[in-house]
């Protein structure tokens, strides 16, 4: 059994050092909890609408903040979201995964919204890849909100049988209609689709919170292999819960079902 | 333009209490002018933040209609919140008596406006509240309402709504019938109303606006939709003229760095 605490987390904008000291906090409660991971939202170190302050707020792997979360990770595995001055004014927004005192894996984000109300192509850096990386528990990758949206990220889950999705995610809430609005539906159908065509465990950490009038909705999810939701957090307001997984579900949902491809992608063109 | 208003009432509560609280801050202001604009966001910062932390004051002239006064006192008696009446025609007329002559309906309207403005805003710092704002998205968009007068304020719940929905979700949050239902006026001179002076109902400017701007109609499309060529010119012509009003102040740039052009950052900078 696999126990996964996400943290529907409210960063103060552009403080990295008061938002470390709240994740530290919550990294203890989920360790005296026993979870073996926990999960925090998309630029959680930082807040979402930094604009200039990008270049104030970002940290290199050498930073206390970034050491003390490789400490923690003796205790827990941790994802969690953070602008990657990766060299001297070279920023990413970035997740990384933490376990036994080392970093596995850092997601830069591809594809970075431009549109809208978003602006991320102005400040950061595009990622280049997408990749995956085995932990003591799971094949697992990160896809940071917007990755998710774009099919080049799911061939790449598809391809390596990937069994844990992480999208740490800023989602703000648009577009209200008469019953629900726009995000929570592309996101559901997103989160859905991945889980139950590739096969996979999803996990959905939406964050919660306001920057100048934009409202972060939360409702962070985890969807198990085969599409069903394990644990629904309420919208808007910061929140935590704990989930326990049974690792043979995606085993046992991948017989039943073999849509994951068994071979090297081939191409139709 | 159909949403759900108990989504919305939700979202604009939740975004209240969020940005108000993120300052240090505790309380709002509000200027009650008896019109459902401002009853709006009133009842919404009750729910917020609670009565007790909501400050509403009447602000009329000696020549605002009673009827509007009787109606701002009626929702901040069903609002239950703390409700002052500060007559600024001493402070209007200090200035205005400057002239020796009338300065016509636009600019007393303005100048009043901007007393009530000053009045707010000096009223949030002895309650160490910020002023709430009341502007619809129609008024925002035509640019109907006084330049730092009554558009001024430190955060607006109702900015992103069309005034059909302002209708719509005081009529959910059981803001007073009558205040509903009166037609929407400024009261700044003697039978003003706004759709005598936009010379177009609300109920068909939201229409068009929402296929103008939300969904980036052009005027092709909007005249296959059936709208007025003449009508689509006009309130075009009105969001452009106006686009000062949302904006602000010009500065010149001469430096690498310019505020309000490269010097960016988020109103919520560190909070």
């Amino acid at each position: 059994m696999l126990k996964l605490m996400i943290s529907q987390f409210k960063p103060y904008l552009a403080s990295p050092e008061k938002n470390a000291e709240k994740h530290y906090q919550i990294i203890e409660e989920a360790v005296s909890a026993r979870c073996n991971v926990v999960i925090f939202p998309e630029l959680s170190l930082t807040g979402y609408d930094l604009r200039d302050a990008v270049s104030d707020v970002g940290l290199d792997l050498n930073s206390d903040i970034i050491r003390r979360i490789k400490e923690y990770s003796n205790y827990i595995s941790i994802v969690f979201g953070f602008v990657y001055e990766e060299k001297p004014g070279c920023f990413y927004n970035a997740a990384a995964y933490v376990e036994q005192g080392e970093i596995l894996h850092i997601h830069k984000k591809v594809f970075l919204p431009a549109y809208g109300l978003f602006d991320e192509k102005r400040y950061f850096s595009e990622g280049s890849s997408f990749s995956f990386f085995d932990t003591k528990f799971f094949r697992g990758a990160i896809l940071i909100c917007e990755d998710a949206l774009h099919a080049e990220s799911l061939l790449h889950i598809a391809e390596n049988n990937v069994d844990m999705v992480f999208i740490p995610a800023g989602s703000p809430l648009r577009g209200i209609g008469e019953s629900g609005f726009y995000a929570e539906n592309v996101w559901d159908y997103t989160c859905g689709y991945i889980s139950t065509n590739m096969t996979c465990t999803v996990v959905f950490a939406n964050r919660a919170g306001v920057e100048e009038g934009v409202i972060f909705w939360g409702g962070s999810r985890v969807y198990k292999a085969g599409g069903g939701i394990e644990c629904s957090l309420p919208y808007l307001n910061e929140d935590k819960c704990i989930v326990k997984l049974d690792r043979d579900n995606i085993r046992q949902e991948r017989i039943k079902n073999p849509l994951v491809l068994k071979d090297k992608l081939r191409n139709f063109r | 333009m159909n949403v759900s208003y108990q989504i919305v009432k939700e979202v604009l509560v939740n975004f209240l209490k969020e940005e108000t609280e993120k300052t240090g801050l505790k309380n709002l202001v509000v200027g009650l002018s008896g019109g459902i604009d401002s009853a709006l966001s009133a009842a919404l910062a009750v729910e917020a933040l609670g009565k007790n932390r909501v400050f509403a004051y009447c602000l009329p002239y000696k020549t605002s209609s009673p009827k509007s006064l009787e109606d701002a006192k009626k929702v901040a008696g069903s609002l239950d919140i703390n409700c002052e009446v500060i007559d600024i025609s001493p402070y209007a007329d200090a200035y205005l008596n400057v002239f020796d002559h009338y300065i016509g309906n636009v600019r007393f309207g303005n100048v009043c406006a901007r007393m009530r403005m000053v009045t707010l805003f000096d009223l949030s710092a002895a309650h160490s509240a910020l002023v709430l704002g009341t502007s619809n998205k129609t008024e925002l968009l035509l640019g109907y309402g006084t330049w730092y007068g009554d558009m001024a304020s430190a955060l607006n719940p109702v900015g992103d709504l069309y005034k059909t929905q302002v209708w719509g979700l005081a009529e959910y949050m059981g803001i007073p019938k009558e205040v509903i239902e009166k037609h929407p006026t400024a009261d700044l001179w003697q039978d003003q109303t706004d759709e005598g002076e936009l010379g177009f109902s609300y109920v068909e400017v939201d229409k068009l606006l929402f296929e103008m701007i939300d969904k980036r109609k052009n005027t092709k499309e909007l005249i296959r939709m059936g709208f007025d060529e003449k009508f689509i010119d006009e309130v075009s012509r009105r969001v452009k003229a106006n686009q000062f009003k949302r904006c602000l102040p010009v500065i010149a740039k001469v430096s690498g760095r310019t505020v309000g052009i490269d010097f960016r950052y988020s109103r919520d900078w560190g909070l």
